[in-house]
């Protein structure tokens, strides 16, 4: 496969086994260059460690993982920006040097300029020399999104992206999710927000115990259903899981 | 390797403007110094008090000598008293100060006496002195110049240890470079080992490690930190080092202990045999503690766990130290070659060997390849370890299944 096929991401027969558990069942998927995806599934039904062994941190028990048509390696570059559900930084840094370096390890020719203009756009240009500990929560999300879109990446993972955001914060992200897919960037978002993914999402794909229980667009997949409304297909595949 | 220089650059920038380095860098040879100044000043007071406490000048004394030896200087202040009863009955009423008795049979059984009575409240007050110069300086006034000093013990001994070849051994001067490189490592040891350990904790712990695992490959980031934290740590070295150096220059009027620095200095042999195994022996040895320190840093989610593991590195790195006897011998015993090649207790056992001159150029070169290549795996492993478990935020690693290559 080469990077003018479709697939900005390829997985095939993904197996992942932690201790003597199988978490994730002979799975299989793509998404396509330029369409935004949802991963959609409860907690623990496989979402993160789908993408954590994408991106490499997971070695996989079996199948192929594939991003632009290559096993997923950070010399890639500025070709993937994620967003964790775990979100740190270093919180002893001033905000410009942490973004400086991760501009740096991401390529950016002048990642300085970049920041600034990034900063300054989400309102903490004053803040370049403050210690990210120091900043609030939603100050934090800001720089971390910054990171995140870091040298207009092809391919924007997002595992559940407005968790903890505040609206503001929200709203931004959204335009940003919206600017860089207009760039033709493809994203693959983890939500539990099921309006989001009716908003946003072109198709997606319904993990339950690491199994694919539905695939497709989301006109598909409510056809698939029998129903008009995602909450209502979610809650029909997921209502007897405890942990929702 | 891609983006090495990023992380290397990026770790030392951070430390270097921290505070706590320069603090550590700067306090420790400010407290030396501090140290020196301070006791050399505390000791200066503390026997100008007992000098105080004994001077007899400006005192009234007088002295019972019934041996005859006694010959009081002509500018003497001591009075003689014929009868000790008389004596003893002057002090009692504080019209002597100080009452010196010698008797006939001066021995251990029949000793001199000294009696008293002063004004002064001073827990060093002692006056014993005062009579033992009296007593000195009349003995050596009967003797020869030569019996003086030998009985004095003030004479000086120079000793010169010859080897094989018939030449001076100068077995201090042969041994200060490996003695220096002990006192480094420990320095290092001391001063960084806490902060290798948590050099790798900090990604965990504030859940960094997957924007920065997506950015760069575990092993740069380990290999990163690994090189900065070693150029920071010589760093360091460097800037405690300048004291010396400073010192050095001016060596001639410096002197510890007795020693005039001035005087061993010349002695120092540079031998580049020496010095090329030596600094191997350090750098490797410090590439092997750095490497542990990380490794148990992967291995643990949080500062908190980590503390708990240093203590068994530092039992490693003391343990050679309780087996002392084995290091001095020239005929190396078991264990000897036991702490000296287990790659943990390798780097004190054969530092120590080399500052008591006792390790075979072939012991240095085999103990550095086992160092060496001890060092490579145990970072070999911190980089399995840190990339099987760098999203493991709050679970402590099993090693056993990383090895394995399970989940």
């Amino acid at each position: 496969m080469t990077s003018d096929a479709k697939e900005i991401i390829s997985v095939k027969n993904f197996r992942m086994i932690f201790g003597d558990k199988e978490v994730i069942k002979e799975l299989s998927f793509d998404v396509k260059k330029g369409e935004i995806f949802g991963l959609l599934g409860s907690n623990g039904s496989g979402k993160t460690t789908t993408i954590r062994a994408l991106l490499g941190l997971y070695q996989p028990t079996g199948g192929e993982l594939l991003v632009n048509g290559k096993k997923f390696s950070p010399e890639q570059g500025t070709v993937v920006g994620y967003l964790p559900e775990e979100r740190g930084l270093y919180t002893k840094e001033t905000v410009l040097d942490v973004m400086i370096y991760f501009g740096k390890l991401r390529g950016l020719a002048n990642p300085k300029a970049w920041s600034l203009k990034y900063l300054e756009r989400v309102g903490l240009v004053d803040k370049t020399k403050e210690k990210i500990g120091r900043l609030s929560s939603g100050q934090q999300q800001k720089v971390q999104l910054g990171i995140t879109i870091m040298g207009e990446p092809k391919l924007l993972i997002l595992d559940e992206p407005t968790k903890g955001f505040d609206p503001v914060n929200r709203r931004l992200l959204m335009e940003i999710i919206d600017e860089t897919h207009k760039k033709g960037a493809t994203i693959l978002m983890i939500t539990h927000y099921m309006d989001e993914v009716e908003r946003l999402c072109d198709r997606a794909l319904l993990l339950k115990d690491g199994a694919a229980r539905a695939y497709g667009t989301i006109a598909a997949i409510k056809k698939q259903f029998n129903s008009h409304n995602l909450d209502d297909i979610f809650v029909q595949i997921y209502g007897e899981d405890d942990d929702v | 390797m891609y983006n090495l220089s990023n992380v290397v650059k990026f770790e030392i920038i951070r430390t270097l403007k921290k505070p706590s380095f320069w603090v550590a860098a700067i306090l420790l040879p400010l407290l030396l110094v501090g140290y020196v100044g301070i006791s050399g000043m505390m000791g200066y007071n503390a026997n100008k008090a007992i000098e105080e406490a004994g001077d007899i000048s400006g005192k009234k004394v007088a002295i019972t000598d019934d041996t005859g030896l006694v010959e009081l200087p002509k500018d003497s202040h001591i009075s003689i008293i014929k009868d000790k009863s008389i004596g003893l009955s002057k002090v009692k009423q504080g019209k002597i100060d100080i009452y010196y008795y010698v008797p006939k049979d001066l021995s251990n059984e029949h000793p001199a006496e000294v009696y008293t009575n002063t004004d002064s409240s001073s827990i060093f007050e002692n006056y014993d002195n005062g009579l033992r110069s009296l007593l000195m300086a009349s003995a050596l006034g009967h003797t020869t110049p030569v019996d003086a000093l030998v009985l004095s013990n003030t004479y000086q001994i120079k000793t010169t240890n010859f080897d094989q070849n018939g030449e001076d051994k100068n077995t201090l001067g042969k041994l200060t470079i490996p003695i220096i490189t002990l006192a480094i490592f420990y320095v290092l040891v001391c001063m960084f080992g806490n902060r290798l350990m948590m050099s790798t904790i900090e990604e965990k712990e504030n859940r960094i490690s997957e924007m920065i695992l997506t950015s760069i490959k575990s092993r740069t980031l380990i290999i990163g930190k690994i090189i900065s934290l070693i150029t920071l740590g010589f760093l360091q070295i460097l800037i405690l080092s300048i004291p010396i150096i400073v010192g050095y220059l001016n060596a001639k009027s410096i002197a510890v202990g007795g020693l005039n620095v001035g005087d061993i200095l010349p002695h120092i042999v540079f031998d580049p045999a020496t010095i090329t195994l030596s600094v191997l022996l350090l750098i490797s040895s410090y590439i092997l503690f750095t490497g542990l320190c990380v490794t148990i840093g992967t291995l643990v989610p949080s500062a908190k766990e980590a503390s708990n593991y240093m203590a068994v590195v530092m039992i490693l790195v003391i343990l050679p130290l309780f087996f002392l006897n084995s290091f001095i011998g020239q005929a190396p015993d078991t264990m000897t070659y036991i702490l000296s090649y287990f790659p943990f207790t390798a780097p004190i056992s054969l530092l120590l060997r080399g500052a008591f001159g006792t390790l075979p150029p072939l012991d240095a070169v085999i103990g550095i390849a086992i160092i060496s290549i001890s060092a490579a795996l145990v970072i070999a492993l911190a980089i399995k370890i840190f990339r099987s478990s760098a999203v493991e935020y709050t679970s402590k690693v099993n090693i056993l299944r990383v090895l394995r290559g399970d989940k």
